[in-house]
């Protein structure tokens, strides 16, 4: 086991350095920093003269050619320098982003306590009173759920608790009144897919023959689908659980946006608007990073739910 | 004795009763009044603090309460002093300044003609500085005395002080920047404005307290705080519900939830924000025609653009000309040309028909997708064959911006915060304007006019050269101005303040309305 997990650890390597390149390249490509200077929609006119954007080029080191660019950037990298904002001149992009990362932890963490709380009982709820009325209103929630686009759910919940009935603050962060809305529409919007997986799961599982069996011994149904049922209907759950962490950690660019939370999500969509490369580029790194982590850790809890499943 | 020990105990009590409830009431009151604060929903916070290295007008409008300028312009586009109280041109190549006295930075170190001669002369020597090309000219500052310098240029430049009132014009601290460097310097600023930069969480809020020193006393609010908030109906939400106390720019999907709204406000403020179209005017465009692009010109109707995309605020125009911009020709203001058989034949006349369609290329960032389809209807109206292409905004961007790469025609806007008239026309001169990268487009008539106007003390002279150039730049068009466009500033109704046309935030002005 640990060997399989060092191993997997070493896979983290080749595949970052494949994403930094991809990442470093495809954004030279596709435009120019110097954007970032010029201040957007907001600026005054949409250029400056051609010298000034040579000199500003060069001070930048983008004269160069892009391999040595990269070259350098990894270098820096192994020194941990993750390399300088141009929106936030002067700031270093590895700052940056751990500044935000807390904030978007936070959100994180509330909404899937949200997911988990309406999708566990929702979709056992569900498969156990198959094709009744409980399974139909959680069908119907689930795909109202999943249809429902979040920026509008997020606009609504603001106009219901906050405008009409003043119950909570619009948006911002700091205090847990701030949290509930956003998670809530975040939580909602993911709990959807899982009520589903969980109901699918469990409904699958209840008419193998061990369950069957299981009841037949005359055990009492709540230890027929708690002990031997869910811990085998549970494994897809957890899969997408352990897949949905590394997006929701990466921010959620609309709720973050509709809320004002100043996450990792705003911070990125911030960075690409001014092709501040420095921080969209660690941006990325550290999401893949946590892709592929959040991908090891699904692995090692399946061993922890299905002791069948073994590594070596 | 008794009695009267009495009457000592109880009037002790009651005073000590009266004191108490004094305290109290004096405490709930105070906490009250004591902490006042002013909240501003805002699209854009600046990420550093280096004036001279921002181009966006949102920022300099947040920036202005912490730095200030040597000259200000007042609501009618008069100059006032600021850090300069009074100041003369002495021959066309040098300006003399005389600073205010007893100007501290927040620091408590004196403000000196030290501190301007190493702000103008940075930027006026750094062309890595985007507002470089402003203060290029700058050739020194001279030190007369602590409270007075002069100004040498390299060329005359009557615009001179017009420069010194503008986004990028924030006089800077010497002792700061040079003892922490730009990147620091620029992370925490200090400033001698009205208030004092406190923390910047990054996207999220800008806290500033009020400057207890400053010259021109101490403003109503303790704290001032812009907020980012980019999605305007929660902007609105938060002015509705007293969360905000003023919105900087109101989106117009929003503008009907002010409908009866007790708590707040909107206001229209037209500043000299022109939306308008560029040609690309190069060999192998369509638009290298003259005629065809007069025919788009007159084949649009600014008025309807105007009613449908601003709710009619704002005026079509056919220059970058607006009334708070000094030298305007106006006759150019809140009039357009619209006549589409004039379109029409002026297509015919370049060669175009039913056998030999006038196919023209519409580029521009997805942020005037509206702008686009209204546009491009009218042309087909005329005759015009249109294909519309649209890019994520950081895509064009560094597409448009930098390289001048499109076809055929863009869509913009500009401004100009000098809120000088020459400052606009030097932006289509050749090649040194900044839309000669996209339109291509060279008249040494033009460029003649424009730097002779430019380089001229006498302002009727002046406004006469502006005018016979803007004669040429309408003629030719390189650009058709469509129309000046109107910013909504939400105000809530416990405050008063006057948005300015010029969009800066200043705050000092502001204070808690009278009940």
């Amino acid at each position: 086991m640990t060997v399989y997990v060092f191993k997997r650890l070493l896979q983290v390597i080749p595949t970052l350095v494949g994403i930094t390149l991809l990442v470093f390249v495809v954004l030279r490509l596709a435009g120019d920093p110097v954007a970032a200077y010029l201040g957007g929609e907001d600026a005054e006119v949409a250029a400056l003269p051609v010298e000034q954007v040579a000199a500003i080029r060069q001070k930048l080191g983008l004269d160069k050619p892009v391999i040595v660019q990269y070259l350098v950037y990894v270098g820096n990298i192994f020194r941990g320098d993750f390399g300088r904002s141009l929106i936030y001149q002067g700031r270093g992009a590895f700052g940056l982003l751990i500044e935000r990362l807390p904030n978007t932890a936070t959100l994180a963490g509330a909404a899937l306590v949200v997911a988990i709380l309406i999708s566990f009982p929702g979709g056992i709820l569900a498969a156990l009173f198959k094709n009744r009325w409980p399974d139909t209103l959680v069908n119907v929630y689930s795909v109202i759920g999943d249809a429902m686009p979040s920026f509008w759910l997020g606009v609504m919940l603001i106009l219901f608790f906050s405008v009409e009935l003043r119950w909570l603050p619009v948006s911002g962060s700091g205090t847990f009144k701030h949290l509930i809305l956003p998670a809530l529409t975040l939580g909602t919007s993911i709990a959807a897919l899982l009520t589903r997986l969980m109901r699918g799961g469990l409904v699958e599982v209840m008419s193998l023959d061990y369950v069957r069996t299981a009841k037949a011994k005359g055990l009492a149904p709540r230890t027929v689908v708690f002990k031997h049922a869910l811990r085998n209907a549970v494994l897809s759950y957890v899969t997408l659980l352990g897949l949905a962490i590394p997006g929701l950690l990466g921010g959620s660019v609309i709720i973050e946006r509709i809320f004002a939370w100043p996450g990792v999500g705003l911070l990125f969509i911030n960075a690409l608007g001014g092709r501040d490369m420095a921080v969209i580029q660690t941006v990325v790194i550290f999401t893949s990073a946590l892709v592929v982590l959040g991908n090891l850790l699904v692995d090692i809890v399946y061993t922890l739910i299905d002791p069948r499943i073994q590594y070596r | 004795m008794r009695p009267a020990r009495s009457n000592w105990f109880k009037e002790e009590c009651m005073k000590k009763l009266i004191t108490t409830v004094a305290l109290v009431a004096a405490l709930l009151l105070g906490s009250a009044t004591a902490a006042s604060q002013v909240t501003v929903a805002v699209g854009q916070l600046p990420g550093h603090f280096d004036p001279q290295n921002n181009n966006a007008s949102t920022v300099s409008g947040i920036i202005i309460n912490i730095f200030e300028y040597m000259v200000m312009k007042d609501e009618q586009g008069q100059f006032i002093p600021a850090l300069a109280t009074s100041w003369e041109s002495v021959d066309p190549l040098t300006w003399r300044f005389t600073l205010r006295e007893g100007v501290k930075w927040h620091d408590g170190v004196p403000f000196t003609a030290a501190d301007v001669k190493f702000t103008f002369e940075r930027v006026a020597k750094d062309a890595t500085l985007v507002r470089h090309a402003y203060y290029k000219h700058i050739e020194s500052v001279e030190i007369i005395n602590d409270h007075e310098v002069l100004f040498h240029t390299s060329t005359p430049d009557p615009i001179f002080l017009s420069n010194l009132s503008r986004n990028g014009a924030s006089v800077l601290p010497r002792h700061h920047w040079e003892a922490m460097g730009a990147d620091v310097a620029a992370q925490k600023p200090i400033g001698t404005g009205p208030y004092v930069f406190s923390e910047l969480r990054t996207d999220d809020r800008l806290i500033l307290t009020a400057n207890d020193d400053y010259w021109g006393g101490r403003p109503a609010y303790d704290t001032a705080v812009f907020r980012r908030i980019t999605e305007g109906s929660t902007a609105v939400s938060e002015l509705l519900t007293g969360g905000v106390d003023l919105v900087a720019s109101v989106s117009r999907a929003e503008i009907t939830r002010f409908d009866g709204a007790a708590a707040a406000k909107v206001v229209p403020v037209i500043g000299n924000r022109i939306n308008h179209l560029t040609f690309n005017t190069r060999e192998g465009q369509i638009t290298a025609d003259q005629r065809i692009r007069a025919a788009v010109d007159y084949a649009v109707d600014d008025e309807l653009l105007l009613e449908v995309l601003q709710d009619g605020a704002g005026a079509p125009v056919q220059a970058r000309v607006s009334p708070g911009t000094f030298g305007s020709p106006l006759e150019y203001y809140d009039s357009y040309l619209y006549d589409v058989e004039v379109a029409k034949n002026l297509l015919a006349e370049a060669g175009y028909g039913p056998s030999k369609p006038a196919a023209i290329t519409l580029m521009g960032s997805n942020g005037y997708a509206d702008t686009a389809d209204l546009v491009g209807a009218m042309l087909e109206e005329a005759g015009f064959v249109v294909e519309i292409k649209l890019f994520e905004p950081s895509v064009w961007s560094a597409k448009y911006s930098s390289t001048g790469d499109f076809t055929n025609v863009a869509f913009g806007a500009a401004s100009d915060s000098s809120f000088d008239y020459g400052n606009s026309l030097i932006d289509n001169t050749c090649p040194n304007g900044v839309y000669y990268v996209q339109t291509g487009w060279c008249n040494e008539g033009y460029d003649a006019l424009v730097n002779q106007a430019n380089t001229e003390f006498d302002s009727e002279k002046r406004v006469a050269l502006l005018r016979d150039a803007t004669e040429i730049l309408v003629a030719e068009r390189p650009q058709y101005y469509m129309y000046a466009s109107a910013t909504f500033v939400g105000v809530s109704n416990a405050m008063e303040f006057r948005p300015r046309a010029d969009s800066l935030i200043i705050l000092a002005t502001a204070r808690p309305a009278a009940h």
